[in-house]
C-alpha cells in the first residue's frame, strides 16, 4: 500500500502503451514473415491469423468445437470446485480428518496429472466424461488447498466475537466463515480457470472426436501452423472472458469489505 | 559496461533466433525419424539397418523412434532434426499444401496396408461401410493416413464423412478402444490388426494389406510409406541419398523373396516380438512390398484424392504427384 511517489496512475496512457507495443508486436511479426526473415511454414503470419480465425467464425466451424471444450472445461470447473471447497471446509472443521489424509493430498497434488490423461481416456471413454474428470484432477487441489488455508486464516477475533454474541455453527459458516474465505476461493478461482482449460484441451488433444484440442492436434498433423495458432488464439481469448466474468463476481460478493480492490 | 552486456545478449539472441541451422555432420552419418520401428510398414529401413546394408554403402545410419507417429517423423524431417524420415507419402503432400517441399525417394509399400476392423458384438448391425452412420469409428490420429482413407472408403460407399463420428483413438490403443466400446469399430495397423483379429475380439469388414484388398476397397494401388527427404539434403549430399536407396532396394529385394519364418529370423528379438505371429502378419502384408521399390504415379495420385475427402488437400489446389516423389536413385540402384 506504500505509495512512494507522487505519481498518478495515468490509464489513458497505458492503454496507449499497450496499444503501440501489441501493434508494433504484429508489425514485426507480419513483416519478419514478409520478408523471409523467419519462415510463415513455423510462425504463421498476423493477416493469415486473422483471416483464418474470421473464416472459422463465419462459417461456425469454430464456435461447435468451442462450445464442447466449454463445456467440458465449465462442468469440470464446477464440480472441482465444488468438490475443492467442500472437502477443503470439511478438513479445515475437523483437524483430525486432515492430518490422516494429509500425505494423501500432498502426494496426489505432487503428480502431474497431465500424463495420467491417456489412462484416464481408457477409463472414461473417448466422450465428454474423460475430459470433465481430468479437468476436476486439476481445478479440484487448487481450490481445496485455497479453502482449507482461507478457512484456517479467518480472524479468530472475529469468530470469538461472534461466538459471544451467540452466533449458531449454522450463522457462524454462512456469515463469517464463508465469507471470510471467500477471497481465497476466488484467488484460487481464477487461477484454476487456466488449469481448467488445459484439462479440457489436453484431453481433447489425446482422443476425441471433437473441441479444440482436436482442431489443434488436426492442424498440426497438418502441419498448418495458422490452424494450431488460430486455436490458442481463439481458447485465450475465451479464458480472457471466463476471468473477466470472475473479477465481476468477485467484485460482487467482496462488497463488505472495507478496502474493495 | 552495461551497454556492451546488453549488445552481447542482443547478438547471442539474434543468432539464436534468425542464426543458420547447424551445419552437416561428419560426411556419412546419416539419421532417419520413424513414428513407430515396430510397424510393419516400416520394415524395409529397419530391417535394412538389421541387416548392415546401410553399413555396407559405408553409411551410419541412426534410427530415431520418434514417439507420436509419423506426423511427429515429418515433422523433425521438415525441422531438420533428421535427414530422412520413413512416413506415409501422404506427409510430403500436406508438406506440400503449406508450401514446404519433401521428396520421396523409394517406395515401402505400395497398399495402404491397414484394415478395418469391427467389434465382433455389432457382427449382426454392421454389414457394410454404410452401416457405420452415426457411429463412433477409430482412426490412428487425427489427419493420419488412417484418418484419410477412412474417409475415402466412406464416401465410395456412399457415406458423407460427417456423418460418421471419426476419433483417434491411437494405433497401439486402438484395440482396447474397441474392447471398451469406445468406438464400434476402427483403422487398424499391423501388428495390432493380426494380434486382435486372431484373438477373434473383432472381425475384418475391409482388408487392404493385399493387392486384391486394396483393389476393392480403394480402386487399385495407393501409395504408403517411402522414404522422405528434404530437397537440400538431395542437393548437398546426392550420394548419401544414392547410398540410401541402394541399401532400401535391397531390402526389398529381400523381403519381397523371403518366407515369413526367414523374415522373423532376421530382425532382432525385440522387433519381431512372437517369431510365429510375426510370420503370420508377414505374410498376410507381402504382397505389399514392391519388388521394385519404386513410387507408382498412380498411388500418389490416388492418396492426393483420398486427402481431398478433408480438404487436407484444398479444393482449389492442383498438386502434381510428380512433385512429392523422385524415382531416380530407384532407377540408379536397379541398373535401369
Amino acid at each position: 500500500m506504500a505509495t512512494s511517489g507522487p505519481e498518478k496512475v495515468s490509464w489513458v496512457r497505458i492503454r496507449l502503451w499497450r496499444a503501440v507495443l501489441l501493434g508494433a508486436f504484429l508489425l514485426l511479426w507480419e513483416m519478419a514473415t514478409r520478408r523471409g526473415w523467419v519462415d510463415p511454414f513455423f510462425v504463421s503470419q498476423p493477416t493469415v491469423l486473422a483471416a483464418q480465425i474470421f473464416d472459422w467464425i463465419r462459417t461456425g466451424f469454430i464456435l461447435r468445437h468451442l462450445f464442447v471444450t466449454m463445456q467440458e472445461t465449465i462442468l469440470g470447473f464446477l464440480l472441482g470446485t465444488l468438490l475443492g471447497v467442500a472437502v477443503g471446509f470439511t478438513f479445515a472443521r475437523w483437524q483430525t480428518l486432515a492430518h490422516i489424509f494429509d500425505p494423501l493430498m500432498v502426494a496426489l497434488n505432487a503428480m502431474p496429472r497431465v500424463v495420467l490423461a491417456p489412462l484416464f481416456i481408457l477409463w472414461f471413454g473417448l466422450g465428454l466424461l474423460s475430459k470433465v474428470v481430468m479437468v476436476v484432477s486439476l481445478v479440484f487441489f487448487v481450490v481445496f488447498f485455497s479453502t482449507y488455508t482461507g478457512i484456517r486464516e479467518v480472524d479468530r477475533d472475529l469468530v470469538n466475537n461472534a461466538r459471544i454474541l451467540g452466533a449458531h455453527p449454522r450463522h457462524m459458516i454462512r456469515h463469517v466463515l464463508l465469507p471470510s474465505a471467500l477471497t481465497w476461493i476466488f484467488a484460487s478461482l481464477r487461477t484454476s480457470v487456466g488449469f481448467a482449460l488445459i484439462g479440457a484441451v489436453v484431453g481433447e488433444y489425446l482422443g476425441s472426436h471433437e473441441g479444440m484440442g482436436y482442431v489443434i492436434s488436426y492442424a498440426e498433423s497438418m502441419f498448418n501452423a495458422t490452424g494450431v495458432l488460430a486455436g490458442l488464439l481463439v481458447l485465450m481469448a475465451a479464458v480472457i472472458a471466463i476471468d473477466v466474468a470472475l473479477k465481476r463476481l468477485d467484485a460482487r460478493f467482496s462488497y463488505w469489505k472495507p478496502f474493495p480492490k | 559496461m552495461l551497454l556492451r552486456r546488453i549488445v552481447v545478449v542482443g547478438v547471442l539472441l539474434a543468432i539464436v533466433v534468425f542464426g543458420a541451422p547447424p551445419a552437416i555432420r561428419a560426411a556419412e552419418k546419416v539419421t532417419v525419424g520413424i513414428g513407430g520401428v515396430g510397424l510393419m510398414v516400416y520394415l524395409p529401413t529397419v530391417l535394412a539397418k538389421s541387416k548392415g546394408y546401410f553399413a555396407e554403402e559405408g553409411l551410419d545410419v541412426e534410427i530415431l523412434d520418434i514417439k507420436g507417429g509419423g506426423s511427429q517423423a515429418a515433422s523433425a524431417l521438415i525441422g531438420g532434426s533428421v535427414d530422412f524420415s520413413a512416413n506415409a507419402i501422404d506427409h510430403a503432400i500436406k508438406a506440400k499444401v503449406q508450401k514446404k517441399d519433401l521428396v520421396a525417394v523409394h517406395s515401402h509399400v505400395r497398399f495402404p496396408v491397414m484394415g478395418l476392423v469391427v467389434a465382433n458384438k455389432y457382427k449382426g448391425e454392421i454389414k457394410s461401410l454404410a452401416d457405420l452412420k452415426g457411429r463412433p469409428v477409430g482412426v490412428t490420429s487425427p489427419g493420419s493416413q488412417t484418418h484419410m482413407v477412412l474417409g475415402y472408403l466412406l464416401v465410395k460407399n456412399g457415406v458423407k464423412p460427417d456423418e460418421v463420428k471419426i476419433i483417434g483413438a491411437g494405433g497401439n490403443t486402438m484395440p482396447l478402444a474397441i474392447e471398451k466400446d469406445s468406438v464400434h469399430a476402427g483403422m487398424m495397423v499391423d501388428p495390432f490388426f493380426t494380434v486382435f483379429t486372431k484373438q477373434g475380439k473383432g472381425f475384418v469388414l475391409v482388408d487392404m494389406f493385399t493387392a486384391k484388398g486394396a483393389l476393392e476397397a480403394m480402386g487399385g494401388e495407393v501409395q504408403g510409406t517411402t522414404l522422405l527427404t528434404r530437397p537440400d539434403v538431395i542437393a548437398k549430399r546426392p550420394a548419401t541419398v544414392q547410398k540410401m536407396v541402394n541399401a532400401l532396394v535391397r531390402a526389398n529385394k529381400l523381403i519381397t523373396s523371403s518366407s515369413g519364418e526367414e523374415m522373423a529370423r532376421s530382425l532382432p528379438a525385440e522387433l519381431a516380438g512372437d517369431p510365429k505371429l510375426y510370420a503370420e502378419s508377414f505374410e498376410h502384408a507381402r504382397e505389399a512390398f514392391p519388388p521394385d521399390s519404386l513410387v507408382g504415379r498412380e498411388g500418389v495420385a490416388r492418396v492426393i484424392e483420398t486427402m481431398r475427402v478433408f480438404e487436407a488437400v484444398p479444393a482449389g489446389m492442383k498438386i502434381e504427384p510428380e512433385s512429392v516423389f523422385d524415382n531416380r536413385y530407384v532407377l540408379k540402384a536397379l541398373g535401369r
